[in-house]
């Protein structure tokens, strides 16, 4: 491998790329209550998630599991990743929105915007909670 | 060292045709997936792969060349001594493939391959940067050993890699019956890259499905079950060196802080997900919680 094949294959890699974004593909669609469920007990084998809040923008959730267990599904692309939360978690709100960090590298912070009630009581559980 | 052609550098402007050809028809019929930035990582991840390959390729021709001179028989060039390797070949990438899914070590190396959400034909670009480090050519040296020639099997290997190129796509439902049977296909090949319980960890092969079928590691498609792909924790990133590096990374936490030499030499040799109270998920694991949860009655 030279340069020249290593900038041709780099120029190629752009052009590919950008054509998907040309053609419009990978637009996620919005979460529901009964998605956002399901995703997490696909991804959380053993779990069932039976109560979901969504966020406005429909690009992430909390979902809640019939042992206490709580979920977050957060949009990744035009797919979606979930993590099962342990608790206590350190979670704040912001005006109407909820900032959630799962302790793990790369992960990064979540904001989901519930509106400020809804913000407080998943925040009150989330930090409060013992792990199901 | 005989000058023969390197297959899949000759293969790129047609991987390239047939990604943009796919990408048409996932626009015009819907059905697959793209999205821009998996795409990009996926081809990123690729051509930073084949610098590493480039920068480590020639210690790896160097055993090889060394083991060969250690060879049992003089293989020859035979046109029969060609589909012979190009046989065996698949049969140690069948092997390899176990042990990059089996072995941490191995799946260190190879999760990359699998941290794409999607599956299409950008998804078999998606290599890994670190094949040297984690030992996965050592497969390939008992055709040394037998007496096949480096340049036969790496342009068998090659071939293989080409092969395997056309199968990562949901554009195609499934081949013939007589094909299913033999060869690999994007039907198997799904099964292989999906995380769903039921499909995961089985369809290792590289060209001939068999492999999988005499060893006991074959799963097919169910229509009823759509794969999802990806990996079981999803990364939730685009970071390229993170995707490369992150299990890596994971090993290297795990070993820093085990208590024992039992636990260190599992946490590196033991299956992916392994840990010493059992707190995290094994392919196992998983398989077996899912198998209880169907056997429980609905509700």
């Amino acid at each position: 491998m030279n340069w020249l094949t290593l900038a041709g294959s780099l120029a190629a890699v752009l052009v590919t790329a950008g054509l998907v974004k040309l053609l419009g593909l990978g637009r996620g669609d919005a979460l529901d209550a009964a998605t956002a469920c399901r995703l997490a007990g696909d991804a959380h084998v053993g779990h069932r998630f039976v109560a979901a809040a969504i966020a406005r923008d429909g690009r992430s959730a909390l979902v809640e599991g019939g042992a206490g267990e709580i979920a977050l599904v957060r949009a990744h692309g035009d797919k979606w990743v979930t993590r099962l939360l342990a608790r206590p978690l350190a979670a704040r709100v912001e005006g109407d929105a909820l900032i959630i960090a799962p302790r793990e590298t790369m992960f990064g912070a979540t904001t989901l915007t519930l509106g400020a009630a809804e913000a407080a009581r998943w925040a009150a559980k989330l930090q409060d909670g013992a792990d199901a | 060292m005989p000058d023969l052609p390197k297959p899949v550098d000759l293969a790129v402007p047609g991987f390239i045709a047939l990604m943009i050809l796919e990408m048409l028809f996932v626009r015009w019929r819907a059905r697959g997936a793209y999205e821009p930035r998996d795409t990009l990582s996926s081809l990123l991840l690729g051509t930073g792969s084949t610098v590493a390959g480039a920068l480590t390729g020639g210690l790896v021709l160097l055993t090889a060349l060394w083991f060969y001179e250690l060879r049992l028989f003089d293989v020859g060039w035979a046109w029969w001594a060609w589909g012979l390797c190009f046989v065996l070949d698949d049969l140690a990438y069948f092997f390899t493939h176990w042990f990059m899914h089996r072995v941490r070590w191995g799946w260190a190396s190879h999760v990359v391959h699998h941290s794409s959400q999607h599956y299409n034909l950008s998804t078999a670009l998606r290599q890994t940067w670190t094949g040297f480090f984690s030992l996965v050519w050592v497969f390939r040296l008992p055709l040394f050993l037998i007496g096949f020639h480096p340049a036969m099997v790496f342009f068998c290997a090659g071939l293989n890699l080409i092969y395997q190129f056309w199968i990562h796509t949901e554009t195609i439902g499934r081949m013939p019956r007589w094909f299913e049977a033999a060869m690999n296909t994007p039907s198997h090949h799904r099964v292989h890259h999906a995380t769903n319980p039921r499909y995961l960890d089985r369809n290792y092969a590289g060209v001939f499905i068999v492999w999988d079928r005499l060893f006991g590691t074959f799963e097919p498609e169910h229509d009823d079950e759509r794969p999802r792909y990806g990996i079981v924790k999803n990364l939730g990133s685009f970071n390229l060196v993170w995707a490369a590096f992150h299990e890596w990374v994971g090993i290297a936490r795990d070993v820093a802080g085990a208590k024992s030499w039992r636990e260190r030499w599992f946490y590196v040799a033991g299956p992916p997900g392994w840990s010493p109270d059992g707190s995290r998920d094994t392919a196992e694991a998983i398989k077996a919680r899912w198998e209880a949860t169907r056997a429980q009655p609905a509700e």
